[in-house]
């Protein structure tokens, strides 16, 4: 028997992220033509109302073949943080229209963009809106400063300059300066801005792990086949025991990962507000585990592991992505090591 | 911890947790439980004590069918009592004569053989120690030479063991010896269960870095053993030994104790954060413990699906070896980080020669978690050392 992966969220949205993502050329049309972006909109928005769960099959599949299109970014950060909003007309409007695949909302969290009235009831902007993944076409751009998230329409933004990110998706930075909104472009104000980002955040943060898990079963599968394939010395790499048990290591890790973000997952799907300690967690340990498959997986395919064409290479670089999107893991060590400090301050006192 | 919904949601398990719960909070347990929660080492009177109060409940044997005495309990109920026992800070059970020579009596054993062995496992009376190693067969355990020679009713052994665990206060011992050089060397061995009064034994102790004595060296020098002290057939003892290998690949107990041991290590963390406040190296142990906090929630996970897969008669033997590799590891780092915070302060002054006289030294938990962390370095070399399962679960994942 050679391993195959075992999915954490079998069924017919795996299978057709499956399809989808695996039929080469990415393509983000299609995505808003099978209504991905509505699944976890709730009915009387105009989505499917799924669980986080339900859409974390279409994360995982993606995850195996290193989909570098700005699938959590729009299908779970953005309608988050609209529906946190929904009291506004717009918000309400909008998520209608992503559900019905008409718009396409980026969104661009803890930018250090500043927001001052401008005297008639708007704001004027001031700062740099960074890194906003437009690998697809958005609509608008959503953004918060610490009081405000801010809807604006892309035709209306200055010009930009673009990236390209390590794992090939595109980006662009724009400089707001003297960038004026209306009031109506305010979708929610005050203290409730910084818990709906912190939420969509960490949701979004344990999405990313979710791919991950996927990225890391298909590097498994793909180097036990490159080292089964390929010979040296007149053998099969694969009868190296030094490559043997790098190979088993990768897998473990994988299991271990598996189970870790599979039960996160199930929790936080279950229940929103499930203890986001165990996000910080899951996020920390995904970011190490992952970069050691990762860097484990470059080096078992040997030279090929250093070119783009090789999808475990691809596979290596979306591992490394998703564990820097929302949250690399110092973010959430030092979130995890502050709790643990006023922990022990309340013991003490 | 939080409970996985997968077990807690199915109801029926409920009502068997409490009567567990209840079971571990007696008071008559309060001592036994005081020496595990200060991770001493566990002798025979600890195990006999514990095994004996699990007899009097009727769960002296979670892993026996009932017909022999057992709970006959499923493998998620025995993860169940693991995990409670665990939490409550009671000792794990004997492994030595519950988890692996009375099943093997069960199956290969002959109705005199069960009958005059397993009552006294069940009840903690006779203790158990397995003489399998020898200077020469490690890994490679098939390449043993300790001769058994028939004559009457009776073999003759000669030979050594090494690494045997308990055998300074075993009665019994169960042995692998060659009856036979002809064939293959996996087929002239049998299994042979040794009085360990008999005379010609010499026990000698090993010592050991961690300090405490385990584990001991076994002279077998012209020993008489009936031949009626045979398990199953001549020569046929390998099969005994990889019934037993396959049988227990799966054990539920490891996570539970390694999680309670975590939370004692966390325990010690916040108490060195209080006496040492705003302590910059701090960080480094807390990632660590973070760590292996996240790594011990995914093996929890693994193993509690391997249990679904293992009654459902699907899992891998890939899965069951990955968990054995990675718990094993995880318990080293676990540990290791206890070592650390109890740091140059435990290590000059491990073991006093004259014990304080209202015994703290033996509760004085980071003493005993420094002897733990140089115990468990051996956690990756018994049972299969990581190196060798790494060879098994690559013979499965390459499928060659």
């Amino acid at each position: 028997m050679t391993f195959h992966v075992t999915p954490m969220f079998p069924g017919d949205l795996y299978d057709s992220s499956d399809r989808m993502a695996g039929a080469g050329a990415a393509d983000w049309r299609q995505i808003l033509e099978l209504g991905w972006q509505g699944v976890l909109v709730a009915e009387d928005q105009g989505g499917v109302g799924a669980t986080l769960a339900e859409f974390s099959a279409i994360a995982e599949a993606s995850g195996r073949h290193a989909l570098a299109l700005p699938l959590i970014a729009r299908c779970v950060v953005a309608p988050m943080l609209l529906a946190a909003a929904a009291a506004s007309d717009t918000a309400r409007a909008l998520l209608a229209q992503l559900s019905a695949g008409q718009a396409s909302v980026c969104p661009v969290l803890g930018s250090d963009v500043q927001a001052t009235p401008d005297g008639n009831g708007g704001l004027r902007l001031q700062g740099v809106l960074k890194g906003a993944d437009l690998s697809a076409d958005a609509s608008h751009l959503l953004f918060n400063t610490a009081t405000q998230l801010v809807l604006i329409e892309t035709d209306a933004l200055p010009e930009a300059r673009y990236y390209k990110g390590l794992d090939g998706r595109r980006t662009a930075d724009f400089t707001l300066d003297g960038v004026r909104v209306d009031a109506s472009q305010v979708l929610l104000q005050g203290e409730a801005v910084a818990a709906a980002v912190k939420t969509a955040s960490d949701t979004g943060a344990v999405m990313t792990c979710v791919q991950t898990v996927g990225a890391l079963g298909a590097l498994v599968e793909q180097t036990i086949e490159y080292l089964s394939t390929r010979s040296q010395f007149g053998v099969q790499l694969s009868t190296f025991q030094a490559l043997r048990h790098r190979l088993v290591e990768m897998y473990v890790a994988y299991e271990s990962a598996r189970g870790l973000v599979k039960d996160v997952t199930e929790a936080l799907s279950a229940d929103a507000a499930a203890n986001p300690r165990d996000a910080a967690l899951t996020k920390l340990y995904l970011a190490s585990v992952g970069r050691t498959v990762a860097e484990s997986a470059i080096q078992l395919h040997g030279g090929m592991g250093m070119t783009t064409e090789m999808p475990a290479a691809r596979l290596a670089m979306h591992t490394l992505m998703c564990n820097l999107q929302y949250g690399d893991r110092f973010h959430y060590l030092d979130a995890l090591s502050a709790q643990m400090s006023n922990d022990v301050a309340a013991l003490a006192a | 911890m939080t409970q996985n919904p997968t077990l807690s949601a199915v109801d029926p398990y409920a009502a068997f947790r409490e009567e567990l719960l209840e079971f571990t909070q007696q008071p008559e347990l309060a001592a036994l439980k005081e020496k595990v929660r200060s991770n001493q080492k566990m002798s025979r009177a600890e195990y006999s004590a514990w095994q004996k109060a699990l007899h009097a409940r009727g769960w002296g044997a979670p892993n026996w069918p009932v017909e022999y005495g057992g709970t006959g309990w499923d493998l998620q109920q025995r993860y169940l009592f693991e995990e409670v026992t665990a939490q409550a800070d009671c000792p794990p059970a004997y492994h030595h004569g519950i988890g692996h020579i009375g099943p093997v009596i069960m199956h290969f054993g002959s109705d005199e053989i069960k009958d005059r062995f397993l009552p006294r496992i069940l009840d903690g009376s006779e203790h158990w120690c397995q003489g399998y190693s020898e200077p020469g067969a490690g890994s490679d355990l098939a390449s043993l030479k300790t001769t058994a020679v028939r004559d009457g009713d009776d073999y003759v052994l000669n030979g050594q063991k090494i690494w045997t665990s308990h055998a300074q206060e075993a009665d019994m011992m169960y042995t692998l010896v060659r009856t036979s050089n002809e064939g293959r060397k996996q087929a002239g061995i049998s299994l042979l269960l040794v009085p360990l009064d008999t005379p010609g034994i010499e026990v000698r102790p090993i010592h050991t870095i961690d300090q405490w004595h385990h584990v001991n060296e076994v002279f077998l020098n012209d020993v008489r053993v009936p031949v009626k002290n045979l398990v199953g057939v001549e020569g046929e003892g390998w099969k005994c030994a990889k019934f037993l290998l396959d049988r227990e690949r799966l054990s539920p107990a490891t996570v539970p104790r390694l999680a309670r041991q975590l939370e004692q290590v966390a325990e010690l963390l916040a108490q060195k954060m209080q006496s040492h406040p705003g302590l910059p190296s701090i960080h480094a142990l807390q990632e660590r413990l973070f760590l292996a906090q996240a790594s011990t929630k995914g093996a929890r996970q693994m193993l509690l699906s391997a249990i679904q897969e293992e009654m459902q008669g699907t899992l891998a033997s890939s899965k069951s070896s990955a968990l054995k590799l990675h718990t094993s590891e995880l318990s080293q780092q676990i540990v290791g980080i206890a070592f650390d915070i109890a740091g140059p302060e435990y290590a000059a002054r491990l073991v006093p020669e004259v014990e304080a006289p209202d015994g703290s030294d033996d509760l004085d938990i980071e003493r005993q978690l420094t002897h733990t962390y140089l115990f468990y370095r051996s956690r990756t070399i018994a049972g299969g050392t990581s190196e060798v399962q790494k060879n098994v679960i690559a013979r499965d994942l390459f499928g060659a």
